[in-house]
């Protein structure tokens, strides 16, 4: 974000862009207070949260401004190779009914090795995090064990492993990545841009949709946004998007790695100021068309029809319900 | 209040002012908090402090375990750090070299400045895998705990917090240390008496001093948010066995404040008044225990 607006305030010195780094919640929470002209989050606003903006701004926009994934890290000393996961086996480690690596569900996906009888530590994020909620929601679709628990899914859950004391928050992306790298035995999950960055070595994840375990790589979610069936988006971003969460996750093509998202802004259509509607307008249109060339390592561009869907649903930005599209060059 | 007559004494009634703004920021600070908290306890009650859940999903919250663990810690960073902090009040003044003295005056000073998120990395990157093999493991075979993690744990964050506040209390500690009079070394010496009777005697003028520094260290240890998160493990979990991870309140709300909104947000104003009161019973319980020992 910090490099995007760098490089738009190159081109266009006359808009002045300031970003704040924090929490999904927080950010849709002060887009809706009116703090903030663009409120960016892991996730599609809740349908409550979707309600109350709507009510108070009238026609708003969903943007998916990024590719992302979430990678599952782990530290098993002398383990080589690659670990396979299942949503249940996760789900499990994570609700405390498989405690321990040698346990006979995780020696079934990875034979190969004689796993020691060690209490698996499971870290989650202390912080409310758009990457907990795409895990749990993930988890909440493929796996039963996680849907009968009671959990749900949420930028925060109620994590069974913990009152075990099997548990380990780290806050942030780099908290459950120290924890994970100085505990032996333990398990975590990131952002995958944070563990091709930091070089973890991630789990192979099986996709049920194709019965395959895939790594995490740029080629597997590349694989996976472009095979995702967008017909399940409606082709106005003004809905409610916030249960086509799953349109990215589970893809069925071959070596398409499960969990996939992405992130979103979300932005008023309508605005009374004839100059902030034109340069919210530039900067949208910046962001998926030029921005997208000068990603930083680990993150992936966004593909050419979300690109056009997106480019479509900008030109909805309006001055007293005028689109600004055909002021600006 | 003492009547000032002289005109240039009449300038010591300003000195009213910052007395009278302590009050108001406690008053203004307490309000704030009541006030946010109301909406939290009108509707989940006092199960806010009895209960063990942190359920944002299904909007159910208790922090039992997060005020379990800041009472813990904050007991057992004072228990550990007491012994150290009043050795080195005793060894900078009585019994070190000059030079010694004031080399570890500055070094200690200087510990006392260091940000607390500096003592967090160190405390989970260095120390903790440290004490896991050595003091961890041998706690654990002596009393069959169970360690599973390489650090993280209430026991962690205790000698953490423990190693933060003794420059800070040992500092207030030497200095009500070396007032004690001279003359009750002499008094000492020319009874015949030797160096421990000295110590023993001088350390018992200071009790009252040594409750108000640990007062203040104990609010810097329960206050503590950055050290703790990274070395508590954050999650809620009430074990009596040290070597769990657990929660404190700060840490929750350093964690959580970032993305709560709606009752989730009083909830931690809630939890935030709370510390006040485990403040408040530090310091009462305190000074009954020193009324019982004088």
């Amino acid at each position: 974000m910090q490099v995007w607006i760098k490089d738009f305030q190159s081109k266009y010195p006359g808009i002045q862009v300031t970003y704040s780094a924090v929490g999904s919640g927080a950010g849709v929470n002060n887009f809706l207070q009116g703090a903030y002209d663009i409120g960016a989050t892991d996730v599609p606003p809740p349908s409550n949260l979707y309600q109350q903006l709507t009510q108070k701004y009238g026609e708003i926009l969903t943007i998916p401004d990024v590719v992302g994934a979430v990678d599952i890290i782990y530290n098993i000393p002398g383990f080589t190779g690659t670990l396979n996961l299942t949503a249940d086996v996760l789900a499990k480690i994570y609700l405390g009914q498989i405690q321990y690596w040698d346990d006979p569900a995780i020696k079934a996906l990875n034979p190969n090795f004689n796993f020691p009888h060690q209490k698996i530590i499971a870290v989650h994020r202390s912080d409310g995090s758009g990457t907990t909620f795409v895990f749990t929601y993930w988890l909440y679709i493929s796996s039963q064990s996680w849907r009968s628990s009671g959990v749900g899914y949420g930028f925060t859950v109620n994590w069974p492993v913990d009152q075990l004391g099997n548990g380990l928050g780290g806050k942030g992306s780099d908290g459950v990545t120290a924890y994970v790298k100085q505990n032996p035995y333990s398990i975590g999950y990131v952002e995958a841009q944070y563990a091709i960055a930091n070089n973890l070595t991630a789990a192979a994840v099986l996709n049920p949709s194709t019965g395959e375990y895939v790594k995490p790589s740029q080629a597997s979610i590349e694989t996976a946004v472009q095979n995702a069936n967008l017909t399940q988006l409606p082709s106005s971003l003004t809905k409610d998007l916030s249960q086509y969460l799953s349109v990215f996750l589970n893809v069925k093509a071959h070596n398409a790695y499960p969990i996939v998202t992405f992130s979103w802004l979300v932005v008023k259509v309508n605005y009374s100021d004839e100059s902030k509607a034109e340069a919210i307008y530039l900067f949208l249109k910046y962001m998926v068309t030029t921005g997208q060339t000068e990603l930083p390592t680990g993150y992936l561009p966004l593909p050419s029809n979300i690109q056009q869907l997106v480019l479509e649903n900008l030109k909805l930005i309006s001055y007293n319900n005028m689109p600004v599209y055909t002021m600006v060059s | 209040m003492m009547i000032l007559k002289r005109k240039r004494e009449r300038i010591f009634y300003f000195l009213l002012i910052p007395s009278s703004l302590v009050v108001l920021t406690f008053m203004s600070l307490l309000s704030a908090l009541v006030y946010s908290s109301i909406p939290a306890l009108g509707r989940f009650g006092l199960s806010i402090y009895t209960r063990n859940v942190w359920d944002p999903v299904n909007d159910q919250y208790g922090g039992l375990a997060a005020i379990y663990g800041t009472v813990v810690t904050g007991v057992l960073s004072v228990a550990i750090s007491a012994p150290f902090a009043t050795a080195i009040a005793v060894f900078v003044n009585d019994i070190s070299p000059k030079k010694i003295k004031s080399f570890i005056i500055n070094l200690s000073d200087l510990l006392a400045a260091f940000p607390t998120v500096v003592y967090g990395f160190w405390g989970l990157l260095s120390l903790g895998p440290f004490l896991s093999h050595t003091l961890f493991a041998f706690l654990d075979s002596l009393f069959g705990l169970h360690r599973i993690t390489n650090g993280p744990s209430i026991l962690l964050a205790s000698i953490v917090l423990a190693i933060m506040i003794t420059p800070f209390a040992s500092s207030l500690l030497r200095e009500v240390y070396s007032q004690v009079p001279k003359s009750v070394d002499e008094a000492v010496y020319s009874l015949g008496l030797g160096k421990w009777e000295l110590v023993v005697l001088k350390l018992s003028y200071i009790k009252r001093a040594f409750l108000g520094a640990y007062a203040l260290a104990f609010g810097r240890a329960v206050g503590e948010t950055v050290a703790v998160s990274l070395t508590i493990g954050n999650i809620l979990n009430i074990s009596p066995n040290l070597l769990d991870p657990g929660y404190t309140i700060p840490s929750l709300i350093i964690s959580q404040f970032g993305t709560a909104y709606g009752i989730q947000y009083n909830v931690m104003f809630a939890l935030a008044l709370f510390l006040v009161v485990i403040g408040i019973a530090f310091v009462i319980i305190s000074r009954l225990i020193l009324r019982v020992r004088l």
